[in-house]
């Protein structure tokens, strides 16, 4: 049995999904359960924070794991084991800037800890080998602070 | 010709603001702690280390890394011993445990010392989560050799 449900990204686009795959973010999850009580077919939650074309990639990567195994949590501060991905997540985080970031931005909000691990360890590999002025000037906001003092 | 200018102008805006969009959610990404925190667990020591040279906010979520790839090293030599007496106060509060859970003992090649390790294990045994120890009978005029070496993961 199949329930579709709507998801409208913050553009207004509407994407019809399957309710089970629409479940591995956990925002949707506990949207579903808990306010439509497990009776959601059919219904359109607005998600203002995700534009359609980040949407439609994060919808694909549900579907490509829909059938993953539920993952284990872990604690906080060690170092993650270099987990190898799969070949097929490797060429989906083939993409600019702009989507990795904005993937990482949606993975976080809808609680996709799959997705969250795969575009955070392609942001980190990113990172790797630069030196701090190279990252201070590209990812953060400082340096204006700084300028105004020269 | 005010029109033409207006209408560049609106093309400019629109690519400024196409530009910005990706900087602008790069940076705004790179603000939220529980994200620098998931992308740092990624990065080798290296690498972390350039992090905490970023700025106040990036060296605190990169800090907590560092000391999670420390070891609390006791070593019985002589004159500069260090042993695990001196940190048994601060370990009772747990902060330092917290941060740190990694030690290696060195050079425990008598009795006394023995005991003290193992009254050190037999208190802080759950917490730890990484024990190296240098062991064996060692001759004052011996270097400890690698074979000597254990280490116990829990």
């Amino acid at each position: 049995m199949s329930n579709m449900i709507y998801l409208q990204s913050s553009d207004g686009d509407i994407f019809e999904t399957d309710a089970q795959i629409a479940k591995c973010s956990g925002t949707i999850r506990f949207m579903l359960e808990d306010c439509y009580m497990g009776e959601y077919e059919g219904v359109l939650i607005p998600l203002p924070n995700v534009n359609s074309a980040i949407l439609r990639k994060v919808l694909k990567w549900a579907d490509h794991h829909k059938d993953d195994p539920v993952p284990i949590e872990d604690d906080g501060h060690s170092v993650k084991q270099v987990s190898v991905f799969s070949s097929w997540d490797a060429e989906f985080l083939e993409v600019d800037q702009g989507t990795l970031f904005g993937l990482v931005q949606a993975a976080n909000y809808l609680d996709i800890q799959g997705l969250l691990d795969v575009t955070c360890k392609t942001v980190a590999n990113k990172i790797s080998g630069k030196t701090a002025d190279d990252i201070r000037n590209t990812l953060t906001t400082n340096q204006n602070k700084f300028q105004d003092f020269i | 010709m005010e029109e033409d200018l207006t209408a560049d102008l609106d093309k400019l805006l629109l690519v400024d603001t196409m530009d910005d969009s990706i900087d602008a959610v790069r940076k705004r990404v790179m603000r939220i702690p529980e994200l620098r925190h998931n992308i740092f667990r990624y990065l080798p020591l290296k690498d972390i280390k350039a992090c905490r040279l970023v700025c106040h906010e990036w060296n605190a979520t990169a800090g907590p890394f560092l000391i999670a790839t420390s070891r609390i090293r006791f070593h019985f030599n002589g004159d500069e011993a260090r042993t695990p007496d001196r940190f048994i106060e601060e370990f009772q509060t747990g902060e330092l445990l917290d941060k740190c859970n990694k030690f290696v003992f060195d050079c425990v090649h008598n009795w006394i010392e023995y005991d003290e390790l193992l009254r050190f294990i037999e208190q802080f045994g759950d917490t730890i989560k990484e024990l190296t120890i240098y062991g064996g009978y060692v001759h004052p005029f011996n270097k400890l050799s690698q074979d000597a070496r254990i280490k116990l993961i829990s």
